[in-house]
């Protein structure tokens, strides 16, 4: 439909694009191409290709953001989760840094290891079983965000903290999280099923008569 | 109900572009050249413009280069709209009695 000739740079990068954004947004790509076979000079092209991308990419990000909230699909719980995950992989990560400096024998570090990496994947595993929806894992983040939020503020207290702006908004976000998986809606959707304890109807048979 | 586009600056001068010439179809990039506006801002408010319908756009065969080019232009509710809040931003602006000259 849109006659353009030459596919420098600019028409590439919108006709990739084009391809990859969402049905309703196809007609806006064309339109933003066509705008190129009257546009002349290198960086005049290019600078138009690359409002239009970033406005293409803005809008598709917002279509199938609103395409999924439609389907029920919410963002809170994919954001914890994920912070959870790169919060677990941040403390894995210090923890691997750490051991060439290691100056105990294996003997006594192994042990110490095990725990401190079981430690350190907690708030990861904690929240993959969130986005798997997982009602323990709700109860789990929310007491690990309240331990690390007392170990934080203690750190502060003490001056331990090298970076309290750091530590501040570490204690924000954990504050935040205790907040948004709280609410009632998220309650409701993560509700416990609870055991249905009963008691078996046989009647215990004595062992021995009176 | 006037008030369910938030009015910035840059949608304001777009309209203004728009209501130079209410009934005639113009070009996205020439739109851009008249308002000085990036195609990464232009684009986003056209598109909002046209989900509200206070704009509409067809394809039409360009005279210098023979080829489809996106056009738009106010509809008849974004023409009143348009001239409405121009009116509204015209009223909100202080107006001074001019000064002897000394």
């Amino acid at each position: 439909m849109v006659g353009i000739k030459n596919r420098d740079l600019s028409v590439s990068l919108l006709w990739f694009l084009h391809d990859r954004v969402p049905a309703p947004l196809v007609p806006w790509s064309l339109a933003m191409l066509s705008e190129l076979s009257v546009i002349d000079g290198f960086w005049p092209r290019l600078q138009w290709s690359l409002g239009s991308a970033t406005a293409l990419l803005t809008a598709g990000v917002r279509h199938s953001y609103a395409c999924r909230c439609q389907d029920g699909w919410r963002p809170d719980v994919p954001l914890i989760a994920g912070y959870e995950f790169l919060f677990s992989a941040q403390l894995i990560g210090l923890l691997t840094w750490q051991l060439p400096r290691l100056t105990e024998s294996w003997r006594y570090a192994i042990p110490a290891l095990i725990m401190s990496y079981g430690i350190a994947a907690l708030p990861g595993l904690l929240g993959f079983a969130l986005w798997l929806r997982d009602a323990g894992a709700r109860i789990g983040i929310i007491g690990f965000s309240i331990a690390h939020i007392l170990l934080n503020l203690e750190y502060i207290s003490r001056g331990a903290a090298p970076h309290p702006a750091l530590t501040t908004a570490r204690i924000a976000i954990d504050s935040v999280i205790i907040l948004a998986l709280c609410r009632p809606s998220l309650r409701r959707e993560f509700q416990l099923t609870p055991l249905a304890l009963q008691l078996r109807d046989e009647t215990p048979e004595r062992s021995c008569d009176v | 109900m006037v008030e369910d586009i938030r009015f910035s600056g840059t949608t304001m001068r777009l309209l203004a572009a728009l209501l130079e010439s209410p009934r005639g179809w113009q070009y996205g990039y020439d739109l851009s050249r008249r308002t000085g506006l990036k195609s990464g801002t232009l684009y986003p408010i056209l598109m909002r413009l046209t989900e509200r319908d206070w704009l509409e756009a067809k394809w039409e065969f360009d005279d210098e280069s023979g080829r489809p080019r996106h056009v738009y232009r106010l509809t008849a509710e974004g023409l009143g709209r348009a001239r409405a809040m121009e009116r509204k931003r015209d009223a909100s602006i202080p107006r001074f009695a001019p000064q002897p000259a000394r």
